[in-house]
């Protein structure tokens, strides 16, 4: 499905759901809505249609280029839009990383291991949760207590870099927050809370990218914590930016309260169904696989009795 | 998005040297802008037309009050590469429209004028985008949607309590048009609606 044609699409960020409102058609243009309001792109058949849901100004660009010369299109649409830099070296050869180092002494161990078997390396990854609370912006003290030690002697056994992930998440327990809040360095939400998440029962928000200030004061902190010790490299992750955006479907830890709002919404039969309505599930990976949900599965056009009699059956 | 509304005045003061400016600091071969760009009054509705980057044109548009100039944008203004040599326009332009009559302007090879959706000279205010081609000829890109039964191609709306507004704009396409980009959507794979039933029937 390269061709969007006939999608409707909600401009709304989900891990692994990165709309973006950019397009080039085969007719020989390229269009940029340029907007960062929630909306959607509808592509129909006689009509392209961009929303935004709250603005004060509507933005867009318009390029050409010969019919199917998308090389030209993307060099219009990447003058305005920005242009990649070509990556390092050390970036093109074998990265290595998994879920996850434990502490400095395994990934010390790890170089040495590289080095001993003398496989090349160019890259070593220490990912997510190395940090004591998300919004640290640093590994952990007691896991990981010599960092330019650690950089160093991975740099002398394998001449790799180092990578470090990067969430753009502060819980209320870590060093940052409470500075972070009085600066107004955290972003906010429609509601006012500003929590967006909650992760192993602590409240989760997002600093503010769009303040030069909250951009400083996390440079400074990673600078302080991982540039100057030897890490120079960071994968900016967590849910591709942004918060999670769909906890239901991804952190599962909602759902039942999930399915019964569905069916309270519903028609008045369908408070009667069984909690579990497979409407939901549908949008709920992680519970389709579970066998005692697939067995109460039902398809949307059964009918209520029917859904009574399998429900009683199971 | 950074700009002055001090470069609007200044802008229909400095016309012609904006333009000829313009023209000169563009290498051979490239039809540089002819115009900084042309603003419609719609009622109260603004559109800012500029020619931007090479063979294209930016569209700002809003209703009643102008952008404060702090919205966020991921365009670079002046993009990496065009025309402009690095001078952004800022909200320049050198036309006033208020549907009267109908206004064009080229960068590149690509074109922006302006037409009427009911075909008299009072409301040509709706814009279209066209390829020139290499004999001459003009191809259609696309152009604001304009059958009369419809939400006007530029349509806006307040729903909240403040001034901010939803907007909806519209383009014409064709059911053979291909549209490619719009980033990453994780999809249903092919025919899982059909696959659905049959592994139900199995299980009841």
């Amino acid at each position: 499905m390269i061709n969007k044609k006939g999608n409707v699409i909600d401009l709304i960020n989900f891990n692994t759901h990165i709309p973006t409102p950019v397009y080039m058609s085969s007719r020989g243009y390229g269009f940029i809505w340029n907007s960062p309001s929630e909306g959607e792109m509808e592509f129909g058949q006689l009509r392209n249609r961009f929303t935004a849901k709250a603005t004060t100004v509507v933005d867009y660009v318009v390029f050409a280029a010969p019919a199917g010369d998308y090389d030209t299109l993307q060099r219009r649409l990447s003058a305005v839009t920005g242009r990649a830099p070509l990556p390092p070296d050390f970036s093109l050869g074998y990265l290595h990383s998994k879920l996850r180092y434990e502490n400095q002494t395994e990934f010390i161990l790890l170089a040495q291991h590289f080095h001993d078997y003398g496989i090349p390396v160019s890259m070593l990854v220490i990912d997510y949760l190395s940090w004591a609370y998300q919004g640290d912006w640093g590994l952990q003290d007691n896991l990981w207590p010599n960092v330019s030690y650690m950089s160093q002697r991975v740099k002398e056994l394998t001449g790799a870099e180092i990578m470090a992930s990067l969430w753009p998440s502060v819980e209320d327990a870590s060093v940052n927050y409470e500075v972070m809040q009085m600066e107004g360095l955290l972003s906010a939400t429609r509601s006012g809370s500003g929590i967006t998440d909650s992760f192993n029962g602590s409240y989760i928000r997002n600093y503010d990218s769009t303040n030069p200030k909250a951009r400083q004061f996390l440079w400074n902190t990673l600078k302080r914590n991982y540039y100057d010790q030897g890490i120079h490299n960071f994968w900016i992750d967590q849910a591709d930016g942004g918060n999670l955006g769909e906890a239901y479907n991804n952190n599962v830890s909602s759902t039942t309260s999930f399915v019964r709002s569905f069916n309270l919404d519903s028609d008045a039969g369908s408070k009667r169904l069984h909690p579990i309505d497979p409407i939901p599930l549908r949008r709920c990976p992680l519970l389709r696989r579970h066998p005692k949900v697939r067995r109460q599965g039902l398809p949307m056009a059964t009918s209520t009795r029917d859904r009574r009699r399998i429900t009683k059956r199971n | 998005m950074v700009f002055s509304w001090k470069d609007v005045g200044l802008a229909v003061l400095g016309i012609t040297a904006t333009v000829s400016a313009q023209n000169a600091s563009v290498s051979s071969g490239y039809f540089a802008p002819n115009s900084t760009g042309f603003r419609i009054q719609h009622g109260f509705e603004t559109v800012l037309v500029q020619p931007f980057g090479y063979d294209g044109f930016r569209v700002r548009a809003w209703p009643f009050r102008p952008p404060t100039g702090d919205e966020t944008s991921f365009l670079y203004d002046p993009p990496l590469e065009g025309p402009e040599n690095g001078s952004s326009l800022g909200m320049k332009f050198d036309t006033k429209a208020n549907g009267s009559s109908t206004v064009a302007i080229r960068n590149g090879n690509t074109v922006v004028r302006t037409y009427s959706p009911n075909g008299n000279n009072q409301t040509s205010v709706r814009l279209a985008f066209y390829r020139l081609e290499q004999d001459g000829s003009e191809t259609l890109l696309t152009n604001e949607y304009k059958p009369l039964k419809s939400l006007n191609s530029r349509y806006y709306e307040w729903n909240g309590p403040g001034y901010e507004f939803s907007a909806a704009f519209s383009f014409a396409t064709t059911p053979d048009e291909q549209i490619y980009g719009t980033g990453m959507q994780t999809q249903e794979p092919f025919g899982r609606q059909l696959t659905r039933p049959q592994a139900l029937n199995k299980i009841i």
